[in-house]
C-alpha cells in the first residue's frame, strides 16, 4: 500500500509537471496574455508537485526549497486569478487589492518560514510545528483558496452560452481546480477531526492522489484539447450549425439579412469576439465591431489574397477567409478575443466549408433580389403599356364611332339626290352622258359607304373579345361553300372540302375567315373555264395544323405576296374584281388574335393558295 | 309642311340635319306615308313639341304623334336622352319611336333598347335602301301594327 501510494505520488508530481511543462510551451509558441496566466497557473502548481517528490527523497532539502515552493505555489493560485482577470476583467480594486494581498501573504509566509526556522521533515501532529508559521500557512492556503475557487467558479458560470470548444475547454479547467479544492478540504477536515495526524489513513491518501491525478488531464484539456475532443465537444453544435445553413439557404431571400444570420453562426462556430461579412464593395454585416474599425478591416481584407491574418490595434488579432461571389470576391472576418482558442486547421476547414455555402447562399439571394426587381419593373411597364393602349384604344373606338357617323351621312346625301335627280329627269329623257354621270357618283358613293363599313368592321374584330371553343371546321365550311354555290349563277366552281381537323376558336371569327377566303377563291377563280377550288389540312410533325383554301384563278405574283394582307391593298385592279380590299386584312387580323400564322402561295394565272394555323389545334 | 300648331300629328321627324330630312321626306313620300309629318331640329325642340311648352307651348299634348322618328346624334339634347324622357312619361311612353341613325356602334344599339326603343334602323348610304327601310318602318307603325288607345 505504501509503495503505490509513493508511486502515485511520483505519478502525480510527473502529470502535474508535465501538464505546467506544456502549458509553458503552449505560451512561449503562441504568446498571449491569457496563455501567460494558465501557464503561470499551471507551471507552478507543477513546480511544487515536483519540488514536492524531490524533498520526500531529500528530506534535508525542504527547508531551503520551501522559500522557492511558496511563491510557486501561491503563484499557481494568481495565476488563475489573472487568467479569469483576462478573460473577464476584475475591477481595478478587486484586482489590485487581490494582487497586493498575495503578495503580502507571500512576503508574510516567507518571514514566517524564515524565523521558524527548519522544521521536522515528517510532523506527527501540528503542535509539532511553531505556531506562527502554522497561523502563516493557515493564511497562506486561504488565500490561495479564494484565489483558485473564484475564478473556477465564476468561470464555469460564464462558459454557458459561450461555442462548445470554449465551453468545455472552461469548465475542464474550472473542474480540475474545483477537483483539487474539494480535495484539500475533505483532507483537512479529515486531518482536523484526527487532531491533524498526518500519518496513518493510507487509504485516504490514495485516494486524494488518484483523484489528483486525474485533474492532470483536465487541466491539459484546458488550453490545449487534442482534435478529436474537440471534434466530439463541437458535433452537437454542428449539427444544429448544418440545420442553421439549410435554412439559411433555404429561406433567407434577403442577402443582408442572410449575412447577418451567418455572421451570427461563424462567429459562434470559432468563439470569435467579432466580425464582418463583406462583398467585394461594402460591408454586409458586422457583428461586435466599432464602424471604422469594421471599414478598416473590411478594406484589409478586400487586399488580401485567400485567407490571412490582419493587424489589429490592442491584444486582439483578425483572420480573413475569403468568399467567392458571384459579383467578385468578398471576405469573412473573425477577430480574436481572449476567449478565440487558437485555431487548427480543423476549424479553419470549418470555416472556409462555411463560407463556400453561404456564399452559394447569398449568390442565390441576389439572384432572387434581381429577379424580383425585373419582374416589379416589367410589371410596372405593362401597367404602363396597357393604360398607353387602352388610351389608345379608347381614341380609336371614338374615331371610328365618329367615322361611323359623320362619314357615312355625306355619303348618304349624295347618293340620295344624284337618285332623285335620276329619277326626276328620267321623265325629261334624260341624255345618256348625265345618266352615266350620276351613275358612276351614286356607284362610288356606295362604295365607299362599304370601304368605310368594312374598316369599321375591321377596328371591331379587334376590340371584340375572344370566344374561343374546342370546335370542328367541316361544317362551317361546308355551309360557307353552300352559300357561295347558291350566289354563283350559273358558273359555280367546284367545290373540294378535305378532312379537317378539330380547332380550338372562336366560332363566329373563324367562319369569317373562310368566308373571306372561299369567297376570295370564288371571285379570283370565276373567269376561269372550270373554275375549281379546294379547302383542306395538313398535319406537321409538331402536330400543327396548317388549313389551306386553294383556287386555280387569277393568282398573284409572288413578288407582291408581303402586300396580300394590308388593309386596303389589291393586287387586282377594281373593274376586274370587285371588293373593298379589307377581305384578307381581317382574315389575319382574326388569325393573328388566335395566336396563329397566315400566308400565300400563287402564280399569275395559274391561282393561289392561303394557309393559315391557329395556336392550340395541335 | 304647313301644319298649324295645334293640327294632329302623325308622324314627328326629329332631325338636325336637312339633307337626311330631305331625304327621309322624300323617302316617306315615295311610298305615301304619312301624309302629316312635323319636323324639329334639335332634341330640346322635340321635347318642347312632345311636351308641349316651351316654343309649343298652348299644342294640344293630347295629339300624339303615331310615330316619332328620332336621329340619334342630335344638338343640345341627343337621341337616347330624348327618347328617355320620352319613355319615362306615363303620357308619352306609349308613342312608338324608331331611332333613326348613321351608326352601327353596338353600344348606341344596346343604349337604345335599354331606353326603350321600339325599332332601330340603320339608315343605309344606298338611297333605294334607305327608301325600302323607311317604307318598311311606316307600314309597320302606322298601317300593320294597331296602337294602343292612348
Amino acid at each position: 500500500m505504501a509503495s503505490t501510494y509513493t508511486a502515485l505520488q511520483l505519478v502525480s508530481a510527473i502529470a502535474f509537471g508535465l501538464v505546467g511543462l506544456a502549458s509553458i510551451i503552449d505560451w512561449a509558441r503562441h504568446r498571449g496574455r491569457s496563455r501567460a496566466a494558465l501557464a503561470l497557473a499551471l507551471g507552478g502548481l507543477g513546480a511544487v508537485s515536483l519540488i514536492g517528490q524531490l524533498t520526500q527523497h531529500y528530506p534535508n532539502l525542504q527547508y531551503p526549497t520551501s522559500f522557492l515552493t511558496v511563491p510557486l505555489f501561491l503563484a499557481s493560485g494568481y495565476g488563475l486569478l489573472l487568467f479569469r482577470n483576462e478573460l473577464i476583467p476584475y475591477r481595478r480594486w478587486i484586482f489590485f487589492g487581490a494582487t497586493g494581498l498575495v503578495v503580502i501573504t507571500a512576503l508574510a509566509t516567507l518571514v514566517a518560514e524564515g524565523l521558524a526556522g527548519p522544521q521536522p521533515a515528517q510532523p506527527k501532529s501540528t503542535a509539532e510545528v511553531d505556531p506562527k508559521l502554522l497561523i502563516a500557512i493557515i493564511l497562506f492556503l486561504l488565500v490561495w483558496a479564494v484565489c483558485i475557487v473564484q475564478p473556477a467558479i465564476s468561470l464555469f458560470i460564464h462558459s454557458r452560452g459561450r461555442p462548445a470548444v470554449q465551453r468545455a475547454r472552461i469548465r475542464s479547467l474550472s473542474l480540475a481546480y474545483g477537483t483539487i479544492i474539494v480535495v484539500l478540504a475533505v483532507d483537512i477536515a479529515v486531518l482536523s477531526a484526527t487532531g491533524f495526524k498526518t500519518t496513518g489513513n493510507l487509504g485516504l491518501q490514495i485516494a486524494t492522489e488518484v483523484i489528483v491525478i486525474a485533474t492532470a488531464p483536465l487541466m491539459y484539456f484546458s488550453f490545449s484539447p487534442p482534435t478529436t475532443l474537440r471534434q466530439i465537444w463541437r458535433s452537437r453544435e454542428e449539427e444544429q450549425l448544418r440545420q442553421s445553413l439549410h435554412d439559411l439557404l433555404l429561406a433567407t431571400p434577403d442577402r443582408t439579412e442572410l449575412a447577418t444570420k451567418a455572421l451570427g453562426w461563424v462567429i459562434r462556430l470559432v468563439g470569435a469576439e467579432g466580425g464582418l461579412i463583406a462583398d467585394s464593395q461594402r460591408l454586409l454585416a458586422v457583428q461586435d465591431l466599432e464602424g471604422p474599425e469594421a471599414e478598416e478591416l473590411r478594406r484589409g481584407a478586400s487586399e488580401l489574397m485567400g485567407r490571412g491574418l490582419l493587424p489589429m490595434s490592442g491584444r486582439r488579432s483578425a483572420f480573413r477567409v475569403p468568399l467567392s461571389l458571384a459579383d467578385g470576391e468578398g471576405s469573412v472576418v473573425l477577430v480574436s478575443g481572449p476567449f478565440t482558442p487558437l485555431f487548427g486547421d480543423d476549424e479553419f476547414g470549418h470555416v472556409e466549408l462555411y463560407t463556400v455555402s453561404l456564399a452559394a447562399a447569398m449568390d442565390r439571394a441576389s439572384l432572387i433580389a434581381e429577379l424580383r426587381q425585373n419582374q416589379a419593373s416589367l410589371e410596372r411597364r405593362v401597367a404602363e403599356r396597357t393604360a398607353e393602349l387602352q388610351a389608345t384604344n379608347k381614341e380609336l373606338e371614338a374615331f371610328s364611332y365618329t367615322v361611323s357617323h359623320d362619314l357615312r351621312q355625306p355619303l348618304r346625301a349624295i347618293d340620295g339626290f344624284s337618285r332623285a335627280l335620276t329619277e326626276g329627269l328620267d321623265a325629261q329623257a334624260l341624255d345618256s352622258q348625265t345618266h352615266h354621270y350620276l351613275d358612276a357618283i351614286s356607284r362610288n358613293a356606295q362604295q365607299m359607304g362599304r370601304l368605310i363599313d368594312s374598316l369599321l368592321g375591321f377596328s371591331r374584330l379587334s376590340r371584340q373579345a375572344l370566344q374561343p371553343r374546342r370546335i370542328s371546321p367541316q361544317p362551317i365550311v361546308r355551309q360557307v361553300a353552300d352559300s357561295f354555290l347558291e350566289q354563283a349563277n350559273g358558273h359555280a366552281p367546284t367545290i373540294e372540302i378535305g378532312e379537317l381537323p378539330l380547332c380550338s376558336a372562336d366560332p363566329v371569327l373563324l367562319e369569317q375567315v373562310f368566308t373571306n377566303l372561299i369567297g376570295n377563291a370564288v371571285k379570283f377563280s370565276a373567269k376561269k373555264e372550270d373554275p375549281a377550288v379546294e379547302i383542306g389540312a395538313r398535319t406537321e410533325a409538331d402536330g400543327t395544323v396548317i388549313y389551306f383554301v386553294r383556287d386555280n384563278g387569277a393568282g398573284f405574283d409572288m413578288k407582291y405576296a408581303d402586300k396580300l394582307f394590308g388593309v386596303f391593298q389589291r393586287l387586282h385592279n377594281q373593274r376586274d374584281f370587285e371588293g373593298s380590299g379589307a377581305g384578307l386584312a381581317i382574315v389575319q387580323r382574326i388569325v393573328h388574335r388566335h395566336g396563329g400564322r397566315v400566308w400565300a402561295e400563287g402564280e399569275v394565272g395559274k391561282g393561289a393558295t392561303f394557309y393559315f394555323t391557329l395556336a392550340g389545334n395541335s | 309642311m304647313g301644319l298649324e300648331i295645334d293640327d294632329p300629328v302623325e308622324i314627328l321627324l326629329v332631325e338636325d340635319n336637312p339633307d337626311d330630312e330631305e331625304l327621309t321626306l322624300m323617302a316617306l313620300n315615295r311610298y305615301n306615308i304619312g301624309n302629316r309629318i312635323h319636323v324639329v331640329r334639335d332634341g330640346e325642340e322635340a321635347l318642347e313639341w312632345i311636351f308641349a311648352n316651351g316654343r309649343y307651348e298652348g299644342r294640344n299634348q293630347k295629339h300624339h304623334p303615331k310615330l316619332i322618328l328620332l336621329d340619334i346624334k342630335l344638338p343640345l339634347v341627343d337621341g337616347l336622352e330624348v327618347l328617355r324622357r320620352i319613355k319615362e312619361d306615363t303620357e308619352t311612353r306609349r308613342i312608338p319611336v324608331v331611332l333613326l341613325t348613321s351608326s352601327r356602334e353596338e353600344s348606341d344599339i344596346v343604349k337604345g333598347y335599354e331606353n326603350g326603343t321600339n325599332s332601330y334602323i340603320v339608315k343605309p348610304v344606298d338611297f333605294t335602301q334607305f327608301g325600302e327601310a323607311m317604307r318598311t318602318i311606316g307600314m309597320y307603325w302606322l298601317l300593320i301594327n294597331t296602337p294602343p288607345a292612348l
